[in-house]
């Protein structure tokens, strides 16, 4: 496995926090950012730093095809993997395959409840066990707190931690944290948030810890590259 | 064929199957006069759609070769080229595509755009043809344009709009709004000949103003003089509405939108006007042809009679009066009586007879001027070559052949069909690239090569019918591949004293893996191996590669280096090295950790949601990964990579487990590594079937 090497180390693991390790079984992660600043890049980073360290990732995606969310995966994989020699990478990739599975749904048709039915029966089914579900394009401004709450309840019952990418607004007052206050009522609900924030001509990535935060050491800044959209410590 | 050329045009009518393809087809035909009655698609007279010529076809309900025809409309010609939903056809499809200057996108108004209108779509993507889009079965239950329309934006990317609104859905769908004239048309007679133009019904009149002003915005963008207009608020003509429309079309910038229903003749007269409108002529389309003598340089043709002639055949038929080759003309004009250049064999053809088809009727004509569609009798080539003025090296360019991926052998029963299956062979392998055969000496088998079961079931089939060939077919076998995995070294010297001359030849290089299916390189220096042996070197190692020294399956992605060697001034000759790289390769090969690869398959199933569960099940058993679920709310694609092998009868499996209401498409994806566990049974296979035979010696 390459998983070693340094071009597929987590990169949240250099910011002081394995993300995945820090969020236990039913809890909530959020990217927060505008509209084409690079959250599903980065959902789908994540998502394979996860499965390089043998998590099975289910990835949920509203109003794309199966073809393009696997573009995705395929295109940021290569980047990552640039520096590998080819016939690794490939069955590096082919090893990777098995441990993602992409469910899409139709925007006007998607729903929490339909979201736990499907994950209940491809479970019950056994043809995939998730430990970790992305999910891209759910509109958190929809639903209750307490439908949230169930939802959390569930993941715990059936050892899910949940990715969720959360679409902000430009001119939106935000909390001293950076947080958009229209988020602020979810907040509680989430273990781990990452604002991206574009500034001038980069976009830099930032963790608002939980509660815990004096425990761990001060959060470094990362970035993305605006050319790849992959996470880099150095600013462009 | 008095048209002028900007009149002309060429276009395809693509779709997913059973979304009203042939159906809408044979409308069109009936409208513009070209038939006289209207046989439905499976309907009781039992003649079947026109379009659908051959046997089979009309059996099945599908249509597999691409028939051309034409008709006239409005001073314009249409030629229509038919082209068949099947991706195992996929050859076909493209093929027919490559000649298309435009199409008609047709989608059903309840199933919207499925998985198959995706992969056609992305086909004509690639080929750069405009299209529209035509909406059809808006009588059925469930029918939805718009969501049709929304889909069309979302799923294939295009900026969809529409130019209609329909006049009542389902069993109440009488007629359409026209957005551009803003009249209601209502479709009379028992064809729907008569077109009767009205005012837009009272309850539609804020919806067609809605949409109408979607349409004026999308349309906008591409005329400065229609969004004066708009800005303006001044009346927008008509025809401003229409060039705006065309320019949009023609850019592939805009997919205009039109429905109806082609069983209930709604909407067809506005979908033919909307072909003369919105769909480019020969003259809005750059074509490019190849210069063979200069590296395959492009050169840019044009649909200029008086220019030199470049015109490619795209397909064959066999007819009962000889071969017929569909032609299509891209530059100059094809007279009766010319001599030209058939490029790739570098012969000689005077042209004979020119025909016109109309399905399977025919009519004569001196000539085919240039952008046109027509048919030649009696020349002998292959689908695919291209016909040039004597002189003039240019080819249209190459299409991609991908190889075959299963394998079935064939035995006739009896001498008569021995003679017919050579025939019936010879013509299916000039008709289609991706269909081989070949003869194996050692088993005395004719072995038959294509892209799927069902395409070669579909050859299987026509031999019968229509050569009368009764047949032994064996079990479908996989096309497996092997490569190496390392690098290594070889150094081998081929020696014989046996008397009279002798035989030398010492070779020392690598061979390691390649990207490419193989490459030589010759770093020998000083003369080591005189140069006139590494030609003789390079052959010995080529004829390796066809049967690997493990498994004896065709070797591929190997790079043989050769960096030293000997020679002996009398005993060196060609046969000598050629051994010598024979037997080099068997040494290396080994040492060069060989892996067998079989084909993978793409697999999209769509089935209603109750049964996807038993569906993915089913592709797990099958060895498969898979890829997504996509959720459409009745019904659910699955897409899967599933290895070729594992595929083998997979639509009965598939029927039973859904009571037939599954679809299922496979198109070959990549080669990969075959498991060690699968490996194992792989060999235990091929050491039976070898075992009789040897014993039998």
């Amino acid at each position: 496995m390459l998983k070693n090497t340094n071009t597929l180390q987590d990169p949240l693991k250099i910011m002081g926090r394995d993300a995945a390790a820090g969020i236990e079984n039913g809890g909530f992660a959020a990217i927060l950012a505008r509209a084409g600043v690079g959250k599903t890049a980065l959902l789908v980073q994540l998502a394979i730093y996860s499965m390089l360290n043998g998590k099975n990732v289910l990835h949920i995606s509203t109003g794309n095809p199966v073809d393009k969310v696997d573009l995705w995966y395929r295109e940021v994989f290569y980047r990552l993997a640039q520096t590998e020699e080819n016939s690794e990478k490939e069955k590096l990739w082919d090893r990777l395959l098995h441990r993602r599975f992409i469910m899409t749904f139709e925007t006007e048709t998607f729903s929490i409840d339909k979201l736990e039915k499907r994950i209940s029966e491809l479970m019950a089914s056994e043809i995939f066990r998730p430990a970790q579900v992305m999910v891209d394009g759910l509109v958190l401004e929809n639903q209750t707190e307490s439908r949230l709450n169930q939802l959390k309840d569930y993941a715990l019952a059936n050892r899910l931690i949940l990715w969720f990418t959360v679409r902000t607004h430009r001119e939106e007052p935000v909390e001293n944290s950076g947080i958009p206050t229209s988020f602020a009522p979810y907040k509680h609900l989430f273990e781990l948030m990452l604002l991206l924030h574009p500034d001038k001509n980069r976009v830099y990535l930032k963790m608002v810890p939980d509660a815990d935060q004096q425990k761990r050491q001060a959060s470094a800044e990362l970035y993305l590259d605006p050319a790849t959209m992959l996470i880099t410590d150095v600013p462009a | 064929m008095n048209f002028e050329i900007k009149n002309v045009r060429n276009i395809g009518i693509s779709a997913h199957i059973d979304s009203g393809k042939t159906t809408l087809t044979e409308r069109i035909l009936y409208l513009t006069k070209r038939i006289h009655k209207i046989h439905e698609v499976r309907g009781k007279d039992g003649i079947g759609a026109t379009m659908d010529s051959m046997a089979l076809e009309k059996e099945r309900g599908i249509t597999i070769a691409s028939a051309a025809t034409y008709c006239t409309w409005r001073n314009h010609e249409i030629n229509i080229i038919d082209t068949p939903g099947h991706v195992d056809f996929t050859m076909e499809v493209e093929r027919s595509l490559r000649v298309l200057d435009g199409a008609i996108l047709v989608l059903c108004a309840v199933g919207g755009v499925q998985s198959q209108s995706i992969t056609v779509d992305q086909q004509m993507k690639r080929y750069n043809i405009p299209r529209i889009a035509f909406v059809n079965k808006c009588d059925r239950s469930g029918a939805n344009p718009f969501k049709v329309i929304g889909q069309l934006r979302e799923k294939l990317g295009h900026n969809a709009v529409a130019l209609q609104i329909p006049i009542g859905l389902e069993s109440g769908h009488e007629g359409i709004v026209d957005l551009v004239s803003m009249k209601a048309l209502y479709f009379e007679d028992e064809y729907g000949q008569k077109v009767k133009t009205d005012e837009i019904p009272s309850h539609l009149l804020d919806q067609a103003a809605e949409k109408r002003e979607e349409l004026l915005e999308a349309a906008s963008v591409f005329s400065d003089e229609l969004t004066e207009a708009i800005l303006e608020e001044r009346e927008v003509s008509e025809s401003l509405l229409r060039n705006a429309i065309r320019r949009g079309a023609l850019k592939r910038e805009l997919t205009p939108v039109l429905m109806g229903s082609a069983y209930k003749n709604k909407g067809m007269q506005p979908l033919l006007n909307a072909v003369t409108d919105y769909l480019p002529s020969p003259l809005d389309v750059e074509s490019q042809a190849l210069d063979i003598s200069n590296e395959e340089a492009p050169v840019r043709l044009e649909a200029d009679d008086s220019k030199p002639l470049v015109a490619l055949a795209f397909k064959l038929e066999d007819t009962p009066y000889g071969q017929l080759t569909y032609i299509r003309t891209y530059q100059g004009a094809l007279n009766k009586g010319d001599t030209v250049y058939n490029v790739r064999s570098g012969k000689k053809i005077k042209i004979g007879r020119i025909v016109r088809m109309h399905a399977d009727k025919m009519e004569e004509v001196s000539k085919i001027p240039a952008g046109f569609i027509g048919a030649l009798f009696g020349v002998d080539c292959a689908s695919g070559d291209t016909f040039a003025k004597p002189g003039l090296s240019l080819s249209m360019s190459s299409m991609y052949i991908p190889d075959p991926v299963i394998t079935l052998a064939v035995k006739p029963a009896d001498y008569k069909s021995e003679t017919n299956m050579s025939k019936a062979l010879n013509r299916f392998t000039k008709e289609d690239p991706t269909f081989q055969t070949h003869f194996n000496p050692e088993t005395g088998e004719t072995l038959i090569s294509g892209m799927g079961e069902l395409h070669l079931d579909v050859y299987l089939e026509r031999m019968k019918r229509e050569y009368d060939v009764s047949l032994h077919a064996g079990e479908p076998q996989v096309a497996y591949r092997e490569t190496i995995t390392r690098h290594s070294d070889f150094d081998y010297t081929h020696k014989k004293q046996t008397g009279g001359a002798g035989q030398f030849g010492r070779v020392i290089g690598y061979i390691e893996p390649a990207e490419t299916e193989f490459e030589f390189e010759n770093k020998v220096s000083g003369g080591n191996i005189p140069t006139i042996f590494i030609p003789a070197c390079e052959k010995g190692f080529k004829e390796c590669m066809k049967k690997g020294p493990w498994m004896k399956f065709p070797v591929t992605g190997v790079r043989v280096a050769l960096t030293d060697g000997s020679a002996h001034s009398v005993d060196s000759s060609e046969m000598a090295f050629q051994a010598a790289a024979r037997g080099s390769f068997q040494q290396a090969y080994h040492k060069a950790g060989p892996v067998l690869l079989e084909p993978v398959m793409k697999v999209v199933v769509e089935t209603p949601d109750e049964y996807q569960g038993n569906v993915m099940g089913s592709l797990n058993q099958r060895r498969g990964v898979i890829i997504g679920v996509h959720d459409e709310g009745i019904s659910t694609v699955i897409e899967a990579q599933v290895p070729l092998a594992e595929m083998f009868g997979y639509s009965t499996v598939l029927r039973s487990l859904t009571q037939g209401k599954a679809l299922f498409t496979m198109e070959f994806e990549a080669y990969k590594e075959v498991p060690s566990s699968v490996l194992k049974e792989i060999e235990k296979k091929l050491q039976q079937s070898a075992g009789p035979k040897t014993a039998a010696r």
